[in-house]
This record gives C-alpha cells, sequence and structure tokens, in this order.
C-alpha cells in the first residue's frame, strides 16, 4: 500500500466568519504542488482564503496547514511563502530593484544583490528597474510585487489576482513563469475571477461561490461540465415562429420559448448550436437580426456548478 | 535585516511635508525665547523663572507630544493604511523586532527635532547660563520621545484611529487629568519628563511642577517603554489582514 504524500497546502473543514457574515463556509481542500486557480465571482471568498493560507488571518473554525505547520502565527514560514497581495499598494517611493532588494534582506538572503537581480530578470523590469515606482503603470506595479514576493525562491507562492492590470504580452509572460515554478515543484496557487485565465494556467481548480466549495478538482473535468450545462440563447429574427419551428428538429436544441417579440432558445451544444444556426435561418428563409447568450456571466455558470 | 528594516521606516516616515510641518511646530518655542529675550529691555519674569515654564508648556506640553504622535502613529500606521505592511508582514522577521525597529525610528526623527530646539531655546532664555537647566529638558526631551513613540506605535496597531486618541491622551489625559486626581500622574509621559528633568536639574522642585520624583519618574518610563514595546509586539503577532490591510 502506497501512502499519499503530504499536501503542500491543506484546508480542513475551514470557515472564516466575520460577526454575522459568512466569508467562508467549511472548505476543505489539499493543494499538490503544481498551479492551483482559486475560481469565483468578486466577493466569493478567494482572497479570504488566500489570506488564511498565508498566515495573515485566522481561521473562525477548521485548519489550515502549510508545509506541515499551521499558517497562523508561523511568521518564520515566510522563507518558504511568498505572497503577492491584490492590493495596487507598494513603496511608491523605491524603485521595484530597491524594492526586491529590499524584500531580500529582510529574507536575510546571503547574496540579496544577486537574488534581486534575478527575481527582477524573471517578472522583465530590468529597463525600468530604477525608476520609483510611483511612475510605474498598474501592469509594471503587479510585476514588481511578484519580483519582491519570488526574491526567496519559495516553495509555496500565493497569488491573489496578479493578472489585474496586465497586459496581453505581459500576462503570457507571467503564466509562462508560474508555470516554470510549478514545474520546478513548486505549489502556486493564484486567484482569479477570469474563466480563461484558470483554464490557460491551471492543472487544479476551486471554484468558490458566497463563500463554498462549488466545485474542486481537475479543471478540464470542471470545464467540462461547464461546456455541457444548457446554454440559452436570445434570438431574433424576421420570421421567429417559422425559424422556431426548424430550431426545436435540431438534436442540440433542447427547448424555444416563444414569448411575443421575443425568442428564447436552450441548448446543450454550445459549439454545435452556434456552428449550426446559420443553416437553419437559411432552411427557413428568414433574415436573423440578433443572437446574444442570455446567462453567460460566470455567476450563472457558477450557479449551475453548485447545482450539480 | 535591520538595516532594510530601518531603511523602509525612515525613507517612509521622512517624508517632505510631514518633517516640514514638525520642524515649523518645534520652532515655536525658538520664537518665543526670542521673543522673551529681545523683545522688551526689562526682562520680567526673570529667565531661571521664564525657562522652565515655558519650555514645560510650549516644548514638552505640545511640541514633543506632537511630533511624536506624528511620527509614532506613522511609523507602522501609514504602512497598515496604506497596505504596504503586507510586504513587511510576509517577511520571517521577529515582530518584536519590526516593533522596536519603528519605535526608535519614531524615537529618533522626534528627538533629532525636538532635542536641538529645545537646546536652542533654552540658551537663548538664559543667555548660555543655568546649563543643568539645560541639560535637564534636553534629558527630559529624550526620554519623553521614546515613551510617546512607544505608546503611540502600539496604538498605531490596534486602531486607526490612532491619531485622534492620541490627542486626546496628550491634551486631555495628560494636561487636564492630573490636576484633577493626582492617581493619574502615573500614568502621564509629560509628567515622568518633569520627574526626569527634576532629577537633573538644580532648579527648585516647584519650579519644574514635577508631581513625581525624579527617581519614580525614570522607572515609570521604563516600564513603559518596556510594556508599550511588549504590547506593540503582541498586537502586531496577532494581527489580521481583514482588521485593516
Amino acid at each position: 500500500m502506497t501512502t499519499q504524500p503530504e499536501p503542500a497546502v491543506r484546508l480542513l473543514n475551514v470557515s472564516r466568519w466575520y460577526k454575522d457574515v459568512v466569508a467562508v463556509n467549511d472548505i476543505s481542500f489539499d493543494f499538490q504542488p503544481g498551479v492551483t486557480g482559486v475560481l469565483g465571482p468578486n466577493g466569493a471568498g478567494k482572497s479570504t482564503i488566500l489570506h488564511m493560507l498565508a498566515g495573515f488571518l485566522r481561521p473562525s473554525s477548521g485548519e489550515v496547514h502549510v508545509l506541515g505547520q499551521p499558517a497562523w502565527g508561523s511568521p518564520a514560514l515566510f522563507r518558504r511563502v511568498g505572497l503577492v497581495p491584490e492590493s495596487e499598494a507598494v513603496y511608491s517611493f523605491l524603485s521595484a530593484r530597491e524594492f526586491a532588494l529590499a524584500s531580500a534582506r529582510l529574507h536575510g538572503l546571503p547574496n540579496p544583490e544577486a537574488a534581486a537581480d534575478i527575481a527582477i530578470a524573471h517578472v522583465e523590469l530590468q529597463a525600468d528597474q530604477d525608476r520609483p515606482m510611483r511612475g510605474y503603470s498598474k501592469g509594471m506595479r503587479q510585476r514588481a510585487k511578484i519580483a519582491a514576493s519570488l526574491v526567496h525562491e519559495p516553495d509555496v507562492l500565493i497569488l491573489d489576482e496578479p493578472f489585474n492590470g496586465t497586459d496581453p504580452r505581459q500576462r503570457l509572460q507571467l503564466m509562462e513563469l508560474l508555470r516554470r515554478m510549478a514545474a520546478e515543484g513548486r505549489t502556486i496557487i493564484f486567484s482569479s475571477h477570469i474563466l480563461e485565465e484558470v483554464e490557460r494556467l491551471a492543472d487544479e481548480v476551486l471554484v468558490i461561490l458566497a463563500g463554498r466549495l462549488a466545485a474542486s478538482g481537475d479543471f478540464h473535468a470542471i470545464r467540462r461540465l461547464m461546456t455541457d450545462r444548457p446554454h440559452t440563447f436570445n434570438v431574433r429574427s424576421t420570421d421567429d415562429r417559422r425559424l422556431a419551428a426548424l430550431l426545436i428538429r435540431r438534436a442540440d436544441v433542447s427547448g424555444v420559448t416563444l414569448d411575443g417579440e421575443r425568442m428564447e432558445v436552450r441548448s446543450t451544444d454550445f459549439a454545435a448550436f452556434t456552428a449550426g444556426i446559420a443553416t437553419a435561418v437559411r432552411e427557413s428563409g428568414t433574415t436573423l437580426l440578433e443572437l446574444s447568450p442570455s446567462d453567460e456571466s460566470l455567476e450563472s455558470v457558477f450557479s449551475y456548478l453548485v447545482h450539480q | 535585516m535591520t538595516q532594510a528594516l530601518i531603511m523602509l521606516t525612515s525613507r517612509q516616515l521622512l517624508g517632505r511635508r510631514r518633517v516640514f510641518f514638525i520642524v515649523l511646530l518645534a520652532l515655536l518655542p525658538v520664537a518665543v525665547a526670542l521673543i522673551y529675550r529681545f523683545g522688551s529691555d526689562r526682562l520680567d519674569p526673570l529667565p531661571v523663572e521664564f525657562a522652565p515654564g515655558m519650555l514645560d508648556a510650549l516644548m514638552l506640553g505640545a511640541v514633543l507630544p506632537l511630533a511624536a504622535l506624528i511620527f509614532g502613529t506613522a511609523a507602522l500606521g501609514a504602512e497598515i493604511e496604506d497596505g504596504t505592511a503586507v510586504y513587511l508582514l510576509t517577511k520571517p522577521v521577529d515582530r518584536w523586532r519590526i516593533v522596536l525597529v519603528k519605535i526608535g525610528v519614531a524615537s529618533a526623527a522626534t528627538i533629532a527635532i525636538t532635542l536641538p530646539t529645545t537646546i536652542v531655546a533654552s540658551l537663548i532664555v538664559l543667555s548660555g547660563d543655568q546649563a543643568a537647566l539645560t541639560l535637564a529638558f534636553a534629558f527630559a526631551t529624550v526620554v519623553g520621545s521614546i515613551a510617546y513613540c512607544g505608546i503611540f506605535v502600539a496604538l498605531s496597531i490596534k486602531t486607526s484611529r490612532a491619531l485622534l486618541v492620541g490627542l486626546g491622551y496628550v491634551f486631555v489625559w495628560e494636561a487636564i487629568l492630573p490636576a484633577l486626581f493626582a492617581g493619574t500622574r502615573w500614568a502621564s509621559v509629560h509628567q515622568y519628563m518633569l520627574g526626569v528633568a527634576d532629577l537633573i536639574s538644580t532648579a527648585p522642585r516647584f519650579a519644574l511642577d514635577a508631581d513625581l520624583s525624579g527617581v519614580a519618574a525614570v522607572v515609570a518610563s521604563i516600564v513603559v517603554i518596556t510594556l508599550t514595546t511588549v504590547v506593540a509586539t503582541k498586537l502586531l503577532e496577532r494581527f489580521e489582514i481583514g482588521q485593516r490591510l
């Protein structure tokens, strides 16, 4: 019999409440080395979870362990843990290099200058490294924060909405950096409210909705659940009744509702429906005036998952 | 590690506007001393009577506590308020070390501004005589700066309204209560400073209006500085990010 290795980070029946408000409700999850995305809409409780992982919040109940130690009240853990907060605040009077260097010195690293140089190179900020951060764009500040957080090459890196404010090129470059760190056996945990970010980076995912764990595990399995769910489209054409009669015969359409000026079509297969509607319109001899998905908000995707 | 802490705190604390305001404030006793000395031909009251009263009321009673309040609450409180404290608190640095550096830098900044102006104002009024009195207020300034900064650093971890609470302590608790309730002198840094000045000065005790003996004031100062360091450390150890950051 083989024994499961100790997870790098463990949440065990963790809840956190502020007076009467429950921010996180009874969540258990083991974070293994690799990239794990904490996905959820704004206000879902992602930051609260990340702050508990970083030892910055005491769980109201349950346990949070990082590298075998309780996260709360163990500042020595920061030798092996890095945190990139969501807040944009930085020491605006410092340059990115001074920030990384101060970080390296506070970690007591033997060669802080070299560590700062490596961290700055990781986030490709060399060209602007000596300018005070008060003049930086949001994306540059984000990269400076990341450089300061990985100056000590942490085993566990926690990032709260790390791609906020970054442009597509910076986002790709940061994703590549995090993938590389994960490939070295580190545990990377990041939060996001953007599905595509998590999809492109995370191996494992935690979907949080209203403080509860809506889904967790392999991202692709969860993604399938998301894409296989019924999709609702608002459709308007020059002759809705004729088009509806044709659409209802399609295998990928599970229902059509005609309500005065409005036609709502429910499909079981997003890709097949969007690819096939043009044919249906042509066959019906009508003209399509409007086609829009009505339930594509992240909230509705999460709500669907909760009910699965 | 400590060097980086000192660098971050100093650069954060010594913003141009903050320092300019406190320097301006600290020049007030010097201005009053100049007016006293050169404002009229006859010196009334006598310099040896005027100096203790002026330095007590203006420097120890207003300028020094205000300077310590501004530096003490900003040393860590400003980082907590603007969110940058997270970078400090995610480092494997003992919390007592952070607290000591914060109190140390805030005290050094307060002393650097108030000590020279105390000495200059005293020398102007006394025309360089009564060196013991000048020395007494110089020592009192140093002790008071450290004690106040300890209190205000701890206060800034506990509450986001540290500035307001601090003003209440200085201008209500310290200014009014010791006159009404004798017991409150034990919880007044102002009284510690007068006690320390009394210990060193050769001036009569009534001239300094000290309610505590010199030894009691020194002991009380040490207790307050130690206690506020311990309390601030405990508060920082239990600090939760959702609290204020």
